[in-house]
Parts: structure tokens; sequence; C-alpha cells
């Protein structure tokens, strides 16, 4: 099968190695991927043994190269009955960070307009991936986006906020990333040992909120996460 | 029960298992074992079920001592392993005595070995896996490689003792032909000779990823190339013309081209080959 219609939409069926392949839509869209991709989880699909969504396709892993009845399970889904988004407040420290230079001399916007600009955007939240206690936000204009660096380096700050390509990203972990740092986030958004680990919703809005390093201090030192901070 | 003290925990020793599954919508990478096919050989040699814990050891092993009798095996990398003093074959079923003391030394052949050790070992799961995933301090004891003095506790299940021999090993050292599918973005690649050259494993590489040393390759990519799904074995290319092999700790999604995928066979190879040792890809048509 190459195509598939799940609702209304039509998608394309692309197989990735024997027991995989990747839905994408055929024509531009308003649906959700990764919110398509919960809803599929959601199902318990028997034959399914991992989902990966972005922000334009799903990733479906079988466990055995019979892939028909998967498909046709697919086809009942039923994409239509969504909960209310919900919106997180998230307090971000903008540092002078090494990344800031990067930022600037793409976007050729000054550090302090720019923090300006991306408060005033309608953010959302796009989709998990890349590493745990990654999120991806969506509502980054053209004119403030920044490539990812052509070589990744260690973050070793943790928790910060990021800019790569069309995202905003948050980062909770430490790890090598291509993502520019930007700044620092005092708290925890990941909750391991739970599913979901993360406790914004894919399609909830986000509001970042500019500290200054005393608050970002002070509210490192509560190790709060970010339901209590929203509660 | 059987106590397992870590007297030396070597360069990187983690207890790793079958891993966790099907949570990558929430980018949970696999973790688990790097070659599949030793660490299961270990765990049928001594009875455990083949995805149980075991310990991983990669390029200097540990130092481990048993406080009782106990069924194991050492499979994968050849780390000159020795009991009390005496050196120990690979492959096959071992019975070792109250008080032993294993050791295992630099690999002479591949990168990773596994301890396998017959019973129920009582790690906690995370994600329904005891898997090791450092980056979230997840897994294994406290999240973290094993440390000296580390203890690991196992309920032996050993009634009778039958010794299993596997013949086959392979060696490492000669391998230089990696086989490769060609990614969903392979025509990305502006020559597709770049990949016929030789490749190798960079020090800057881990459980998370494999950077690869060699040609740079000559890609067509625009700065604002969308997140695609990755899993072990993906080859990614970076704008800079470098190519990254996703491993089992990596990420579930990247902003680089996918030029290609190690298949899984294949990846437990890949995951012996010595930093520096030089192969190249066997590309399929």
């Amino acid at each position: 099968m190459t195509s598939l219609k799940i609702g209304e939409t039509t998608y394309h069926v692309n197989p990735l190695g024997k027991r995989a392949f990747i839905l994408r839509p055929k024509a531009n869209t308003t649906i959700n991927m990764p919110t398509l991709g919960q809803q599929i989880l959601n199902l318990n699909i028997k034959g399914i043994q991992n989902i990966t969504a972005t922000h334009h396709d799903l990733t479906i892993f079988c466990k055995t190269k019979n892939q028909s009845n998967i498909l046709a399970q697919l086809a009942q889904v039923d994409i239509e009955n969504q909960t209310k988004p919900q919106t997180w407040q998230l307090p971000v420290f903008f540092d002078d960070l090494e990344d800031w230079s990067r930022v600037e001399a793409h976007t050729k916007i000054s550090k302090e307009i720019y923090v300006k600009q991306l408060l005033e955007q309608q953010l959302s939240i796009a989709m998990y991936g890349f590493i745990l206690g990654f999120v991806y936000i969506n509502g980054l204009p053209t004119s403030l986006q920044c490539p990812r660096k052509p070589t990744p380096k260690v973050n070793l700050l943790g928790s910060v906020l990021a800019l790569g390509g069309p995202y905003v990203g948050i980062h909770s972990l430490r790890s090598p990333t291509g993502w520019n740092v930007i700044g620092k986030i005092p708290l925890s958004v990941l909750e391991i040992g739970v599913i979901p680990p993360i406790a914004m919703a894919v399609g909830d809005f986000l509001q970042i909120k500019a500290i200054d390093e005393k608050e970002f201090l002070t509210l490192t030192n509560t190790k709060m996460n970010i339901q209590t901070y929203n509660a | 029960m059987l106590e397992v003290k870590t007297i030396k925990a070597g360069m990187f020793s983690s207890i790793q298992d079958g891993g966790r599954k099907g949570l990558s919508y929430y980018a949970i990478p696999p973790s688990g074992f790097m070659d599949r096919t030793s660490a299961q050989r270990a765990n049928i040699l001594v009875g455990n079920k083949k995805n149980a814990p075991l310990i991983e050891m990669t390029y200097i092993g540990g130092t481990f001592q048993f406080s009782e009798d106990a069924v194991i095996a050492l499979t994968g990398a050849n780390m000159q392993f020795e009991f009390d003093e005496s050196p120990l074959k690979m492959n096959q079923t071992i019975l070792v005595k109250k008080d032993s003391i294993l050791k295992c030394k630099y690999a002479i052949n591949g990168v990773r070995a596994y301890l396998a050790i017959n019973g129920d070992w009582q790690i906690p799961k995370i994600y329904k896996s005891t898997s090791t995933y450092t980056y979230a301090q997840i897994g294994g004891l406290n999240g973290s490689a094993l440390q000296k003095d580390d203890t690991i506790y196992i309920q032996s299940q050993i009634t009778s003792i039958n010794i299993i021999q596997w013949k086959q090993s392979i060696n490492y050292k000669i391998i230089n032909k990696i086989p490769l599918q060609k990614g969903p973005e392979w025509y990305f690649l502006k020559n597709e000779d770049n990949l016929q050259g030789e490749f190798s494993i960079s020090p800057q590489s881990n459980r998370m990823g494999a950077i690869l040393s060699g040609n740079k390759i000559n890609i067509d990519i625009l700065d604002t190339f969308p997140s695609q799904a990755v899993f072990p074995g993906v080859v990614q290319c970076t704008p800079s013309g470098k190519l990254i092999v996703v491993l089992q700790d990596g990420q579930t999604t990247g902003g680089y081209p996918r030029v290609g995928i190690i298949p899984k066979k294949a990846l437990d190879i890949f995951n012996q080959l010595r930093i520096g040792q030089g192969f190249r890809f066997e590309i399929s048509r």
C-alpha cells in the first residue's frame, strides 16, 4: 500500500527498511502529526512496536514485516476527539551565553530585541523527540529562526532554552546538541519514571517569562517542576 | 543471595538488558545491549532469558568477586579473562566457586564484552528495563556506570548445570566492511562516491553515537532541515560533512539527513570495531 486515508486526510506510506514505514500527509494539512501519533499510541494497535512523531510525519515501527493489518486499523483512527490545550508559563533567564553571538549574527537582531520579540510570539508544544526531556516548540517566525550548528557541542548546563531551525527547544538534560542555547531554565519539565515524562502536552501553549539572575537562582534552589510553578 | 562485588569497574562497565521498547514517542531511546548477538548468547549460555540483565564492559573490563558459587559466561570482546589467576575460556558456561575473583583486562579483540550471571538480578526497572542510560541517570545501579565497591545482588536459580560451548567466535580485528542500506535522504548526497572511502570510529564516540573519521561528505542541506525519526543504526550526515551513526542511547529524532542505515546484525559487529579501525561501507543497491 502506498497511500492511506485516515479521516479526511490521505497520507503517503513510504517503507523504511522491512519493518517500519513513514506516514506523511500528501497535501498541506492542519493535522497535527504528533497528536495523531498520540492517538495511535492510545489505540494499542497489535503489531505496532514503536512510533516516532515529528512535525510532518510519523514513523511506525512494526513487530513483523506484515503491515497490512496495522494499516487497516490505522484507517479507522478518529482524530476529532482532542482535549482542550492548556497554557504553561516558563521562566527563562536569558544569560549572556556563547551561542548568542551566532544567533545575533544570523538574525541580524541584537539579543535584547530578539528576547523582546520572542516573548511576543504565540508558542505551542510541537512534539517530543531528540532526547529524553527535549521539547520542540512551534511558533517561531522565520525572522527569529537560527540554523543548528554544523557540529554538535556538549551542553553542560542542563535545563536550557535553545534554537534550532524552525523550532524553539527545551533541553532538560546535559547532552551533545547542535542547537543554539540562549537561556537557562530554573525548573524541571521532565518527570522520569512516568508516562508521559513531560507534563506539557502536544498542542499546549507556552508563555515564556524573562527572569533575572536573582530569580533564576532562587527558583533553581526550590528544585520545583513546571507543574508546581503553574499550579 | 549471590553478591557480585565490583573490585575494579574497568573503563565503562554498565548493566544492560534487551532495552526499553516502544517509547521513542517520548524520546526515550532503547538503550540496552550494543552487541545484541553476543549479549543474548551469554544469557543463553547461563540459562537466563536472552534479554536478561548482564554487565557490558567496554575496552577495559572490570574485576568482580562472587560471594557464592555462580554460573557465568563471557562473550563478545576478548578481555583476557582470568579466574583466580587462571585463564578463562569465552563463549561457554562456566561454574565459578564462592569467593572467586574474575579479572578482565584490556580487549585484544573487539570492544564490548558481556558477563552474564545465572539468576534473577535484583535491579529496579525504569520503563520496564534495567538498562543503564547515563544521560538521564536511569537504570542499572543509580543510573551510572559501575563504580568500585558497587554490589549486584542476584537470586541464583541454579539447580543443575550443563556446560554449553558456543564454537563460533568472531575475529573483530579483520572486519573491514560494514553493510549499509540507503537511507531516506540518500538523494541529498552530491556525490555518492564519498561513501565509498575508508572510515573509522573517532574517539568522540560513545553509546549515544559514533562520529566517523574519513572523507568529508558533500551534501546539499537546507539550514532549516526538519527533524526526522532516527534509531540505532541510522547514519546521519551533518552540514559539515561528518557522518554520525546513531547508537543505543542515541537520540530519537535528528535534524541531519539520514543517508544510510546499518542493519541490526551488522550493527552488532560495528559496535565491536575499535577506535581508528578502518572499514568501508558495503552499500546495498
